[in-house]
């Protein structure tokens, strides 16, 4: 398959930021990857980079901004990566000076290689952005265009919502319960996201199990690719190697050895567990992650704590050492310098996906190592779904509120079941909530996870018989529900036990037109 | 402020007319709108401007009147099994009423209210996707007018953009895009549909942001 071609913009500047050899860094991007156009410009960041005569329209969809400081002119770059014919909403950003800063020029080259290696790949599995994806602001900035007759602003990327992979017309609201700011409604059945109060931080997208969300820049297979190459021993000789997320609104960034290898979260809440473990199975020593300081809801610190203790706890339960996952790790030290060997590579087993059984996957390679009991945690991102026979009714509701299909209700053979598959579940708890019979104790779910289950799959949580009608032959309903129901009514409406017990809803009316006539 | 009322004024325009039945006088005006509009690159600020770009594409290259008005009718005139890409809103959704005639009432009022009445001459319903893209351009161009004035005017013309685009333009010109783009149409109505998708998305973000600057500023 042919690499789709991708533009590699460099700011001359990042040479004055760091001691990286830009010739070096754009010789060998040229030569390992023929499809891509590498260029360093002057002035790239101050938005002076005049890249339309620079790319000269040579078809490159996708870029790669490699950027000397912190910031840039968006309104400028963005302005121009569109005449140029770039969407500049997918265009993989590099703090190269950034990160490289304070390494010998040697290793700041090296790290440069890859980070351009691994953001060329992200920005190669990228969806493109859409309108939906952008949101209008004024940056504080000034821009070259201010003079312009009129006020133009910047655009920073949203998520959009899929409504054919969304479950809100089923009652899922997932991602409106995980966003902070209060984005995201419920209206008609489907997720409206108010632009105005969109902070883009992410969270809505690792709340919902459909994959849903389309997140340019962020999107797990985006994430996934970056990974891969900045793990990849064939793209460049550094080692040990390790992975550190941070969040956007970390401050202050901390120095990083060459080995570290960073990846850019718009908020270190939209982490989920199994992106901190994946990277171990990828050749990473180990993996960190460096919160924001930010205090409250928005403030991603709590939440990331809870995701690296369950990594630690499952990571002492396999056996290995807790600290292969850490928060705030040394970066200033090589990573992983005081642990052991890393863990053998399962290339192909391992994805970012977000769906449950992607996760589920992930998870198991680690418990393979070691206990097999089941453990509960709250950071746990797969749960257990128990039903009480003695209570349950078999309605199915809680199949239908499953925004994962992880609960599913079927009839057949004059009986109706409820499966359940532990890779499936997320622990969201619709299905409780949605439970009738919930104050009865009917279903119970707990974040817990349960090796020796999974590895079994999906398995049946209770099965009763249909009751057929006694006119057509009809499924009526569940046995057990159609008991709860003669319980409800008592010895009152000895006709309606009647009616609803022993015909369908379609004969219910015919009935009550014979029984008319029998008593008239 | 004045200036980007006008030029949005002038896009909503060009939208409109590509959707009305396209006359040898109107292609040809079509025609022209590349060379007069290929130098704007100010418009590259925006994101609807891949798209837009496109759409200029397709119009620098358009077929012969003959071949525009056979796929037009085509699309979107309705035949003996309905209308293959409907570009009437009441196609998509009925508003509260529920039902088309309340839709286009409900419109005419709107347009009333403001001092327009449907014209004989394209004879449109209220509902038709020209007819919404032309009353944006006339409130854009009252607005243009009325930053000339004081912010108090422009405040509320905005506020008036905002509702018509959330209450209506927004709410089904993505689905007609999209059932454009299942047809085998010629590439000005795709591209065309596209941009205007882009275009009227974008907008309301435009028209929120400054509304809310706006207010901030009272």
């Amino acid at each position: 398959m042919t690499a789709q071609p991708a533009a590699v913009l460099i700011c001359a500047d990042v040479a004055r930021a760091s001691r990286v050899n830009l010739t070096a860094v754009e010789a060998w991007l040229q030569r390992t990857d023929p499809h891509a156009v590498v260029r360093v410009a002057a002035g790239l960041c101050e938005g002076r980079g005049d890249l339309e005569s620079v790319l000269a329209r040579d078809g490159a969809g996708r870029a790669v901004l490699g950027l000397c400081g912190d910031g840039y002119d968006e309104r400028e770059l963005q302005s121009q990566l569109r005449q140029a014919g770039i969407d500049p909403l997918s265009a993989s950003a590099v703090r190269l000076g950034r990160w490289c800063a304070g390494l010998p020029p040697e290793a700041a080259t090296e790290k440069a290689k890859v980070m351009l290696a691994a953001a060329v790949a992200a920005a190669r599995a990228s969806g493109g952005s859409t309108v939906a994806n952008a949101k209008p602001y004024f940056p504080a900035r000034g821009s070259r265009r201010s003079f312009l007759r009129f006020p133009v602003p910047a655009y920073r990327v949203v998520p959009s919502v899929d409504g054919s992979r969304c479950a809100a017309s089923a009652g899922c609201s997932l991602c409106v319960e995980a966003c902070p700011f209060g984005a995201l409604s419920v209206a008609d059945g489907r997720i409206e996201l108010d632009k105005d109060g969109c902070e883009g931080c992410g969270r809505c997208v690792s709340a919902c199990p459909r994959e849903a969300f389309h997140f340019p820049g962020y999107n797990p297979k985006e994430v996934e690719a970056r990974v891969r190459v900045l793990l990849d021993p064939e793209v460049s000789a550094i080692q040990p190697r390790g992975i550190l997320f941070v969040c956007a609104c970390a401050s202050p960034l901390p120095f990083l050895e060459a080995g570290w290898m960073p990846v850019e979260l718009p908020c270190a809440a939209m982490l989920p567990a199994h992106w901190l473990l994946a990277p171990l199975l990828l050749g990473a020593v180990a993996v960190g992650v460096v919160p924001c300081e930010r205090q409250g809801s928005t403030g991603c610190g709590p939440a990331v704590l809870q995701k690296v203790d369950f990594c630690q706890a499952l990571l002492r339960r396999a056996g290995r050492p807790a600290e292969l996952v850490r928060s705030h790790p040394p970066a200033e030290q090589p990573p992983g310098m005081e642990l052991p060997e890393p863990l053998p590579r399962a290339n192909g087993e391992v994805r970012f996906q977000l769906r449950p059984e992607a996760v589920a996957a992930v998870l198991l390679r680690f418990v393979g190592h070691g206990g097999t009991s089941a453990w509960e945690h709250p950071g746990c991102p797969l749960g257990l779904v128990e039903i009480n026979p003695a209570t349950c009714t078999g309605c199915g509701m809680c199949a239908t509120a499953c925004p994962s299909e992880a609960l599913q209700y079927g009839e057949a053979d004059g009986e109706a079941w409820v499966r359940f598959d532990p890779a499936r579940c997320t622990a969201c708890g619709l299905c409780v909530s949605r439970c009738p019979e919930q104050a009865r104790g009917a279903i119970h779910v707990s974040r817990r996870l349960d090796p020796e289950s999974l590895r079994a799959g999906s398995g049946q949580l209770l099965r009763t018989p249909l009751r057929r009608c006694v006119a057509c032959g009809a499924p009526v309903a569940p046995a057990l529900m159609l008991n709860r129901v003669l319980e409800l009514l008592g010895e009152d409406g000895i006709q309606l036990q009647r009616v609803l017990t022993q015909y369908c809803p379609s004969c219910r009316p015919l009935w009550g037109a014979r029984e008319e006539a029998r008593r008239g | 402020m004045k200036a980007l009322a006008q030029l949005r004024q002038a896009i909503y325009r060009l939208l409109a007319a590509l959707f009305l039945y396209p006359t040898e006088a109107r292609r040809r005006a079509l025609v022209e709108v590349p060379r007069v509009l290929e130098p704007e690159r100010v418009l590259a600020a925006f994101p609807f401007f891949l798209p837009w770009e496109r759409l200029l594409r397709a119009l620098a290259d358009l077929p012969a009147s003959t071949v525009l008005q056979e796929e037009y009718v085509r699309l979107f005139t309705p035949g003996f099994d309905g209308c293959r890409c409907a570009p009437y809103e009441s196609a998509y959704h009925c508003g509260q009423g529920g039902s088309a005639s309340w839709l286009c009432a409900e419109l005419e009022r709107e347009y009333a209210f403001v001092g327009l009445a449907l014209s004989n001459d394209p004879h449109e319903p209220a509902d038709h996707l020209a007819v919404e893209l032309e009353y944006m351009a006339f409130l854009c161009g009252r607005e243009a007018e009325a930053w000339e004035r004081g912010t108090a005017e422009a405040r509320e013309l905005l506020g008036r953009e905002r509702n018509f685009l959330n209450r209506h333009l927004v709410r089904w010109v993505p689905e007609f895009a999209r059932s454009l783009q299942d047809q085998e149409a010629a590439a000005v109505y795709r591209a065309g549909a596209a941009a205007c998708e882009a275009f009227v998305l974008q907008d309301l973000d435009l028209v929120c942001l400054f509304s809310r600057i706006q207010e901030a500023r009272r």
